[in-house]
């Protein structure tokens, strides 16, 4: 008892109690990585909807990296990508979390576009106005397991269907969206007039969107 | 073929075109808006959009997670809950009183226009004060609402010391300092229910944090070195 009460006092404790609390975090995350599949996912988006504060706290922990990566790669200053951070999840809990709809998208890529488009929304210095996903405000029916395969798959299918692209085509499609260059920055960057620039990108997304119907 | 070729007939006028300069955010701002609400009520395009989303959210896969400041969640969770000590602030109308009081009255004011203080039980605080040390290493902020008899008190900055305690005076006129409660030790939100007979006396008198051992003033009088100190000023 004597030497707990010791360590209490003056500045050792504070550094003691800390990495006893950062142990304690550590271990939650560990157990939060190996634990949460997207179906986990899917689930604590769901409860966040009903307002349940250990869901949010948990959801945040399994995806807030994730999320932060995102956005501070279209952003690239720490500070702003804090704030679009605090507001995703923000509103996420203020309504946000329910709109999404089960099933259809991977909660995942759904938290990712969300975060994704706020951070451009941040970069163009938009008002929030669109709402948080962009989906049609109808609800669709849930579709099965099968489907759910069919949207991993398709999501992988990008890559591919980059990969057929002339590389610095594919280039400028990632950069649009990973790092939200806009035209002007696509043309600057690859040397070519405005209008060729915006000429290739059409041309390239309507090469991909022929090879994700394929 | 060359990618600089015009093609006679290529058409990029279409819906699948569109949906994914959207996706990308590579429209106008003007533009941007407007597809955005056409996302939402047309039904076709929004599941376009919504396609185009998907498969390009499976980039995101090369990005590396990066983890965001520790204490983030803290602030997330003090916006979100209404029971946090932020939301009581903002609900009195009072947390922007530190940056001055003319703000906090616009910021009262537009509060109560657009419905950010619940409307069943407007919670309006009546007095506040900015409780510092001359050099804010320590700043207390504090709010009175009259209906209540409540006293919120809270921690902006600063801390305390361990063993000791910041004790809360109130100095009202020429009269001895009364205490009103030894402060939570963690600065956190702190309700103080002031006696009746005080009530009337706390207008334009002044709120003092004084450093004593554990627990307050053994004396019922103020013996450590004053901290900071404050007036009550009427909102």
């Amino acid at each position: 008892m004597h030497h707990i009460k010791a360590r209490r006092k003056g500045k050792g404790c504070n550094v003691w109690l800390a990495l006893v609390r950062d142990y304690v975090i550590l271990r939650s995350h560990e157990e939060i990585a190996l634990m949460t599949s997207v179906q986990d996912i899917e689930k604590m988006i769901l409860r966040v909807a009903l307002q349940d504060r250990k869901a949010f706290e948990a959801l945040y922990s399994a995806t807030s990296a994730k999320l932060f990566g995102i956005i501070l790669r279209v952003l690239k200053d720490r500070a702003a990508a804090e704030d679009v951070l605090q507001d995703v999840y923000l509103r996420l809990w203020q309504g946000g979390a329910g709109t999404f709809t089960s099933g259809t998208a991977s909660p995942i890529s759904w938290l990712a576009t969300v975060a994704r488009n706020r951070a451009i929304d941040r970069l163009r210095q938009l008002k929030p106005s669109r709402p948080l996903s962009d989906a049609p405000e109808i609800a669709d029916a849930k579709p099965g397991p099968e489907a759910l395969v069919m949207a991993a798959s398709d999501r992988a299918q990008i890559h591919a269907c980059l990969e057929e692209l002339v590389p610095d085509r594919a280039a400028a499609v990632r950069g649009a969206y990973l790092d939200g260059d806009t035209y002007a920055d696509l043309a600057a960057r690859f040397g070519v007039p405005l209008n060729t620039m915006r000429t290739w990108l059409r041309r390239s997304l309507l090469s991909l969107k022929d090879c994700l119907n394929r | 073929m060359t990618d600089d070729t015009i093609i006679p007939d290529e058409d990029f006028s279409g819906d699948d075109v569109l949906a994914a300069e959207y996706s990308l955010g590579l429209l106008e701002a003007e533009e941007m808006v407007q597809v955005a609400r056409r996302a939402r009520i047309d039904l076709e395009f929004g599941a376009l959009v919504e396609q185009w989303q998907d498969h390009f959210s499976a980039l995101t896969n090369e990005v590396e997670p990066v983890a965001p400041p520790k204490n983030l969640f803290k602030k997330i969770a003090s916006e979100a809950y209404p029971d946090s000590p932020k939301r009581i602030w903002h609900q009195l109308g009072v947390l922007p009183a530190l940056l001055g009081a003319g703000a906090a009255a616009l910021v009262l004011i537009l509060a109560l226009q657009f419905g950010v203080v619940n409307p069943p039980e407007p919670t309006v605080a009546t007095y506040a004060a900015r409780i510092a040390a001359e050099d804010d290493s320590l700043v207390v902020q504090a709010a009175y609402v009259n209906d209540t008899g409540t006293l919120f008190v809270e921690r902006q900055a600063g801390s305390g010391v361990a063993e000791r305690s910041h004790e809360l005076w109130l100095i009202a006129g020429d009269d001895a300092p009364l205490s009103l409660g030894v402060l939570a030790a963690d600065g956190s939100l702190d309700e103080i229910t002031i006696p009746a007979a005080l009530r009337d006396r706390l207008e334009g008198a002044t709120l003092a944090i004084t450093d004593e051992p554990l627990g307050g003033s053994p004396t019922g009088v103020a013996t450590g070195a004053i901290l900071a100190a404050g007036l009550i000023t009427v909102l």
